[in-house]
């Protein structure tokens, strides 16, 4: 009994130590710099962003850092923005609308709707009827299955080609399976290169791709994933939750399995 | 009269050239012509994946659509109008250049070319031997120390072998030595076998490494560990161990990143793509300095630019980079598809860096000029004569 016991504490440190890496108000670390720091903890409380977790992203310059929160709930997200020597700022997106909560010199708040960067608003304002959204992942996710989201581009040739195999191993493993493409790409380029597929690998379309149907990904919450780095990624998605960590690349058959089973049971 | 004033316009770039001035901060190459078939949104398809050569002058690339699976090589000619001329190649998917020399062009299954003679003979141009490691991801650099006749290759690529056995996602790499003849033909001489890497990593960085690739100088690699114990994923940096199958992390760049390019090691800074933050400035295009431990950005240069993943250096550390931008005209504005080159030194984000910490930027000179490139250009021709 005492055994178990202790099996099931190393257990549960080893899920909490591997997922919760990141870490909530990372911005506490550069408060000695900070411009408006009091106020900035206000706009923080305002946002309603103090009990989310943080990892590191990318700033836009050499002397902006960005926080980026790594929501529970699917659609919610958060970037905090620090600069040397000026005001810090919030991006909260809620419903696929964006706020900026902002500081001015004198340290006044102020909290205004503002538009996507223009690389995003080019893929929003395209619209075609293939589009899969965060409603449609909502209500993927929240079916409570096990399942598997595979975002691939023709413009990555891998991601493509690699198709069968992770649709063969989810109906292996017994996982829903759901195929999305980057909106980056045109319909016509999409339909050319699933037409190109079969003639490189032998390959039935199951479940939302076929050489006539995709789904075109202009889900932000997936996007906010990181997912438009690189093609093919893989989410795993279980108990209505979708892990933080996802398969970055192509993997043999045991390699992807190992991952999407650890992450599949760090969800229940 | 526009005749005229295009001469006019040209004196100052043609005198530049002679006088080893500035180049300019952004040049912009259109890929137009038949092979740029354009979609039903006006893009051309294009693949993501590419790489660019030492002296800026080819981009080995990828497509997408209907030419999926085909790779070309991208010829980017200077011009009153900058152009681009493409050259079929036998090679397919992810194609790869021994970086570094740029000696070869290798084809996912090992087959080594020259590139002289892909760009005489294109599709029907003849390998010259098979080596190196198979696989997808695979990249390859030529080590330091090796000369027109002889030299070293290390190529990388994860995973690969069999999984029982032999870990899964683990890295692995293999050496080769080829030797070039008189008459200009080449052979690979010696090889090591394969190399399973990282196992020492395991315990802190897992053992599911994923987009590898290797420095031009085959002395490091970069990797994403998928699943890391304690920390979050996130772009790093390895030397390969001596005994070539250690890995000896360098630095965590700490952030979720595209694949990692590097530039030449005097310039020591790491390359990537990121789809960015929430923030309505900069093109995805990222560089980290190694020296002053910070990561700039490419300004948009006003034609909202959208960057493709793959980025490259040349040896004079420009920054080549398939784009999509806006050409505005009376008209109005039209996606263009292409390359970009950018001159990292004339950045804002540079310029700024180095008012605000004129000490700590004291590396970063004012700009890269056309003797720079003029030099790095000489330099390549060389190797790529295949002459001893």
């Amino acid at each position: 009994m005492m055994n178990r016991m202790i099996k099931i504490t190393i257990t549960i440190l080893s899920i909490a130590t591997t997922v919760c890496a990141s870490e909530q108000a990372p911005w506490k670390k550069h408060q000695e710099e900070m411009k408006c720091k009091n106020e900035f903890q206000s706009l923080v409380v305002s946002a309603g962003i103090e009990k989310e977790h943080f990892r590191k992203d990318i700033g836009e310059s050499y002397n902006e850092t960005v926080y980026r929160s790594i929501p529970e709930t699917i659609g919610n997200w958060a970037e905090v923005h620090l600069t040397e020597k000026k005001a810090p700022f919030i991006y909260k997106i809620v419903d696929e609308k964006i706020m900026k909560y902002s500081l001015n010199e004198s340290c006044i708040a102020n909290v205004e709707n503002t538009q996507w960067p223009h690389y995003l608003e080019k893929i929003l304002s395209n619209t075609m009827s293939e589009d899969w959204s965060n409603k449609d992942l909502k209500n993927l996710v929240n079916t409570g299955k096990k399942g598997i989201i595979y975002t691939w581009s023709p413009k990555y040739t891998y991601s493509l080609l690699a198709l069968p195999q992770v649709q063969r191993l989810a109906k292996e493993m017994g996982l829903d399976f759901v195929a999305v493409v980057d909106p980056r790409s045109s319909k016509k380029e999409i339909l050319a290169s699933l037409k190109v597929l079969p003639k490189v690998e032998s390959f039935k379309f199951r479940n939302l791709a076929s050489d006539k149907k995709f789904y075109r990904n202009i889900s932000i919450d997936l996007f906010m994933r990181a997912s438009f780095n690189h093609y093919p990624v893989v989410f795993a998605y279980s108990n209505k939750k979708i892990h933080p960590r996802f398969v970055t690349g192509l993997m043999t058959d045991q390699g992807f399995k190992d991952l999407v089973q650890t992450y599949a049971k760090e969800l229940e | 009269m526009k005749t005229l004033l295009i001469i006019f316009l040209m004196i100052p770039f043609s005198l530049c050239a002679q006088t080893g001035s500035c180049i300019p901060a952004h040049q912009f190459f259109p890929f137009e012509g038949p092979w740029a078939t354009e979609n039903d949104s006006g893009d051309i398809t294009l693949g993501m994946y590419a790489r660019v050569s030492p002296d800026g002058k080819y981009v080995l690339r990828s497509f997408s659509g209907s030419n999926l699976t085909q790779v070309t090589l991208m010829e980017l000619i200077p011009g009153i109008k900058n152009s681009v001329k493409p050259y079929e190649t036998p090679m397919k998917n992810e194609a790869f250049p021994v970086q570094g020399s740029w000696r070869y062009l290798v084809d996912i299954g090992g087959e080594h070319y020259k590139l002289s003679d892909i760009l005489k003979d294109q599709k029907k141009a003849k390998k010259q031997f098979r080596g190196g490691i198979g696989g997808f991801y695979a990249v390859a650099a030529e080590l330091t120390g090796g000369s027109a006749s002889s030299h070293k290759i290390r190529s990388l690529s994860w995973p690969n072998g069999d999984p029982n056995n032999m870990g899964v996602g683990v890295l692995t790499n293999t050496l080769i030595t080829a030797k070039v003849n008189s008459d200009g033909s080449a052979e690979k001489i010696d090889s090591s076998g394969i190399n399973y890497m990282c196992a020492n990593m395991k315990s802190t960085d897992g053992s599911a490494m994923s987009l590898p690739m290797i420095s031009p100088d085959g002395s490091e690699f970069a990797s994403m560990p998928q699943n890391p114990k304690g920390s979050d994923p996130s772009m790093r940096i390895y030397r390969f161990g001596a005994n070539n199958k250690d890995c000896e992390l360098v630095f965590d760049l700490g952030v979720l990143a595209a694949k990692i390019i590097f530039s030449a090691r005097t310039q020591n800074q790491a390359l990537f793509y990121s789809g960015g933050s929430l923030s309505n400035k900069g093109n995805g295009v990222h560089f980290y300095d190694r020296d002053v431990k910070r990561t700039f950005t490419l300004d948009d240069a006003g034609k909202k630019v959208r960057a493709d993943s793959f980025p490259g250096y040349t040896h004079d550390g420009r920054i080549v980079y398939g784009a999509y931008w806006e050409e505005c005209n009376d008209k109005g504005c039209r996606d263009t598809a292409g390359y970009v080159v950018s001159d990292p030194y004339q950045s804002s984000d540079v310029i700024d860096f180095k008012k605000e910490h004129p000490e700590e930027a004291s590396k970063f000179k004012n700009c890269i000029t056309t003797d720079d490139v003029l030099k790095i250009e000489e330099e390549q021709k060389k190797i790529w004569s295949y002459s001893l």
